[in-house]
C-alpha cells in the first residue's frame, strides 16, 4: 500500500497530461500523441465453486471440496490490498488501497472504468490476500470497523482477511456449519505465544496484458473450492468453525490460497 | 422599558397565532400548511456534537437529505416525541414506551401496553445512536427514522390513532403551527413532517460516554469524560472479545466499533422453530428467525432481553449463550457454531468469567445519556 501514494501520483499526472492534451484537440493536423495515454479500467470480481457461480443461502447443498463434502454458502466477505499491475517498463500501477469484497453487495466487487491506466504492455498482476504487516494495523480503517471486520486482540488482532461461511453435511450425514476465517495466526508453544503474519502475495498466472487503444476489464475469479485443495484437501469436520485460533488451520489456508483467482482480462 | 418589551412580545406573539391560526385548514383531508408562517432565517441548520471516539470509528452519519438536522425541527421533534395526541385517546407518547431515563425503552416489560392498556407483540426497542443505523425495528420493518415513525401511530396494538387525525389535533394547536411553520416553512402538517420533526429528535440521540468509551478512547489519546474499567470490567472484556471464550465480536463487535452492534439481522437459536423476523419483510426463506442485532450499550437500562424479552437478567442472557441455544434451529447464525457444538466446540465460562462479562456489558452504560436534559421534555 506504500505505493498507493506514488500511484495516485502517477494517476493524478496521467489525468493531467490527457486534460492538457484535450486543449489541443481543435487542432486536427497537429496530431499529438499523448505524452501519457491511457485507458479506463473496469473491475469485476466473480465467484465460483468449481464451476459453479455461487448463489447465497441455497437451501440445497449444491457445491463440493476436494474430498466430496457437499456444502453451501451463507457467507464470503475478504480483503485484498496492494493489487498492483506491473508494467514491462518496470512501472507499477497499484489499484486502489484495498478492495473489501461482501459478496451480497454487488457495489463492492462490480467497478465501471472509474480508474485510468497507461497504454502499454503489462507483465502480470499481483495482489496481497489480506494486510501486510505494515498494514494490518488494529483499528485504523473505519469502514472495514463499521463492518465488523477487526480481528480479536488475543489471536493477534488487525483485521480478518476473510470469512467464507455456510453449512455442510459431515460425517454423520448431519448438517452442520463451517466457518473458514482467516487472519494473523495466533501460536502457542513452549516458547509462549506469538503472532505469525498470515497475508500472501502472488503473481496471478498468466496475467500479462496491453493496454491499446481500448478500455479493458479485469475479471478476477475466486474459485473457492482452492482454499479446500492443492495442495492440501480441507476436511471441514476437523476445520469447520472455530479456526480463528487454530494455527494450523490458519497456516494451511495460507498455504492453500496461493491459487485461488485467475484473471481473464476483456 | 422592561414593561414595554413584555408587551410588545405579547402582542407579537398574540397576532402571530391569530394569523396563524387563520393558516389551519379544517378539512382533515387535505393536509394544511402555514402559508404566512416565518420562513426567512428558519430553519437554523443544527450540528451534531458526536463523541469523540465516534468521529474515527463509526460508520457515515444516516441524515436524508431531505430532512437535515435543524434546531426547529429537532425541538419540534422532542416535544412530538412526548405528545400524548399521537395516540387514538391521547393517554400515551412515544415517550411512554421509550423513556429517556431507560435509555428509551420501555424497562421491565418484555411488551409495552398500547393506548387502551393491550400489550404488543414484540419488545421496544432502546433508541441510541440510530443515526447510524439504516433498518429499522427487530425485524427491519423500516428503512429510515422517518418511516418507522409512521408506524407505531397507526398499529393496532400500540398507539391506534390514524394518521389523519393526529393531524387534525395537531393543526388546532396554535404553539404547534408556529413551531411548524419554524421547522418546515411551507409544508403542511401531516405524517410526513410530524415524522420527520420526530426523526430529527431520535437522530439527536447519540450516547458515548460509557466506561468502556472512555477506556477505549484514552487508548487512542481521547481524554476521559467520565470513569475508565474497572480491573474486573476489562477481564469481562477479554472473555467479551476472546474467540474461546465469549467470542461476541462477530455480532456485536468490539473496541473499534462503538455502537457494539453489526446492524445484521441474524437467528441467535432462541427456539426451534423462531418467530418470521426478517422474513416478513424480505419474504425470504433463509430470513426466518433472523432479528436485529441490538446494540449493547445502556444494558444496565434495557431490560428485559430479546425481541420478545424473554430474559430478564444479563446473567441469563450470558447462560443462554452458554447451554441454552436451539442448534436446529432455523437458519441460526453460522456465528452461534460453539453453542451448536460445531466440531466440539462449547463454551464454557467459569463463575468469575460469567460475572466479569456481565461487569463489562454493563459497563457499556452511559449514565450522561439516561440523565440528559436535553432529551427530557
Amino acid at each position: 500500500m506504500k505505493t498507493f501514494f506514488k500511484t495516485m501520483f502517477i494517476t493524478a499526472t496521467i489525468g493531467l497530461a490527457v486534460s492538457l492534451n484535450a486543449c489541443d484537440t481543435d487542432d486536427d493536423d497537429d496530431i499529438t500523441t499523448p505524452v501519457f495515454p491511457s485507458q479506463s479500467v473496469g473491475i469485476n470480481f466473480m465467484h465460483l465453486s468449481g464451476a459453479d457461480t455461487i448463489e447465497l443461502n441455497t437451501s440445497n447443498r449444491p457445491y463440493t471440496n476436494a474430498l466430496g463434502q457437499q456444502y453451501n454458502v451463507t457467507k464470503l466477505r475478504y480483503l485484498i490490498s496492494n493489487v498492483t499491475l506491473h508494467q514491462v517498463n518496470g512501472v507499477n500501477i497499484e489499484l486502489d488501497e484495498y478492495f473489501f469484497v461482501d459478496i451480497s453487495k454487488p457495489e463492492t466487487f462490480s467497478f465501471t472504468g472509474s480508474r485510468m491506466i497507461p497504454q502499454g504492455t503489462y507483465s502480470g498482476i499481483s495482489y496481497t490476500f489480506g494486510f501486510d504487516e505494515n498494514d494490518n494495523t488494529d483499528g485504523i480503517y473505519t469502514d472495514l470497523n463499521v463492518a465488523n471486520w477487526n480481528w480479536p486482540s488475543p489471536i493477534g488482532g488487525g483485521y480478518h482477511f476473510m470469512q467464507l461461511e455456510g453449512r455442510y453435511i459431515d460425517s454423520n450425514s448431519a448438517d452442520q456449519f463451517f466457518a473458514t476465517h482467516m487472519g494473523t495466526a495466533r501460536k502457542i508453544d513452549s516458547t509462549g505465544t506469538t503472532f505469525e503474519a498470515n497475508h500472501f502475495t502472488v503473481m496471478i498466472p498468466n496475467s500479462g496484458f496491453v493496454v491499446g487503444n481500448n478500455n479493458i476489464e479485469l475479471e478476477f475469479t475466486m474459485n473457492i473450492n482452492e482454499w479446500y485443495t492443492n495442495p492440501v484437501n480441507w476436511d471441514f469436520n476437523v476445520y469447520g468453525a472455530g479456526i480463528m485460533p487454530n494455527y494450523n488451520a490458519q497456516k494451511l489456508l495460507n498455504t492453500n490460497g496461493k491459487d485461488i483467482f485467475t484473471v481473464r482480462i476483456k | 422599558m422592561r414593561k414595554d418589551n413584555s408587551l410588545i412580545i405579547v402582542f407579537i406573539v398574540f397576532s402571530s397565532m391569530l394569523t396563524l391560526v387563520a393558516c389551519v385548514d379544517d378539512d382533515p383531508i387535505k393536509p394544511v400548511h402555514c402559508e404566512n408562517c416565518p420562513s426567512e432565517n428558519y430553519p437554523t441548520p443544527y450540528s451534531l456534537k458526536l463523541p469523540p471516539l465516534f468521529a474515527s470509528q463509526t460508520a457515515p452519519l444516516n441524515i436524508p437529505a431531505d430532512n437535515p438536522l435543524t434546531v426547529e425541527g429537532i425541538a419540534l421533534g422532542k416535544k412530538l416525541f412526548f405528545e400524548k395526541r399521537l395516540s387514538i385517546n391521547n393517554t400515551i407518547s412515544c415517550a411512554s414506551c421509550h423513556q429517556p431515563e431507560n435509555s428509551f425503552n420501555d424497562r421491565g416489560k418484555s411488551f409495552s401496553l398500547g393506548a387502551i392498556g393491550q400489550p404488543g407483540h414484540i419488545n421496544a426497542m432502546p433508541l441510541v445512536n440510530l443515526i447510524y443505523a439504516d433498518r429499522f425495528n427487530w425485524d427491519g420493518s423500516a428503512k429510515s427514522l422517518e418511516e418507522q415513525a409512521l408506524i407505531p401511530v397507526a398499529h393496532p396494538l400500540e398507539m391506534m390513532e390514524k394518521w389523519v387525525d393526529v393531524a387534525i389535533k395537531i393543526q388546532a394547536d396554535p404553539m404547534y403551527v408556529l413551531d411548524f411553520g419554524k421547522a418546515f416553512p411551507n409544508e403542511s402538517i401531516d405524517s410526513t413532517t410530524i415524522t420527520k420533526a420526530l426523526a430529527q429528535f431520535e437522530r439527536t440521540l447519540v450516547s458515548g460516554n460509557s466506561p468502556a468509551d472512555n477506556y477505549f478512547g484514552a487508548e487512542v489519546g481521547i481524554v476521559p469524560q467520565g470513569r475508565v474499567l474497572t480491573a474486573e470490567e476489562i477481564r469481562g472484556f477479554e472473555v467479551f472479545d476472546d474467540p474461546d471464550r465469549g467470542d461476541c465480536g462477530h455480532c456485536h463487535g468490539g473496541q473499534y466499533n462503538p455502537n457494539w452492534t453489526d446492524y445484521t439481522f441474524r437467528n441467535n437459536g432462541l427456539d426451534l422453530n423462531p418467530d418470521s423476523g426478517l422474513a416478513k419483510v424480505t419474504k425470504k426463506p433463509f430470513d426466518v428467525g433472523k432479528f436485529k442485532v441490538p446494540s449493547l450499550r445502556n444494558l444496565k437500562y434495557t431490560a428485559p432481553y430479546m425481541h420478545d424479552g424473554r430474559f430478564n437478567t444479563l446473567e441469563e442472557v450470558v447462560q443462554f449463550y452458554m447451554d441454552g441455544v436451539e442448534p436446529n434451529s432455523t437458519n441460526i447464525s453460522v456465528d452461534m457454531f460453539h453453542r451448536t457444538g460445531a466440531n466440539g466446540h462449547t463454551i464454557a465460562l467459569t463463575l468469575q468469567e460469567k460475572s466479569d462479562l456481565v461487569a463489562f456489558l454493563k459497563a457499556l452504560t452511559d449514565e450522561e445519556f439516561v440523565t440528559n436534559p436535553n432529551f427530557r421534555p
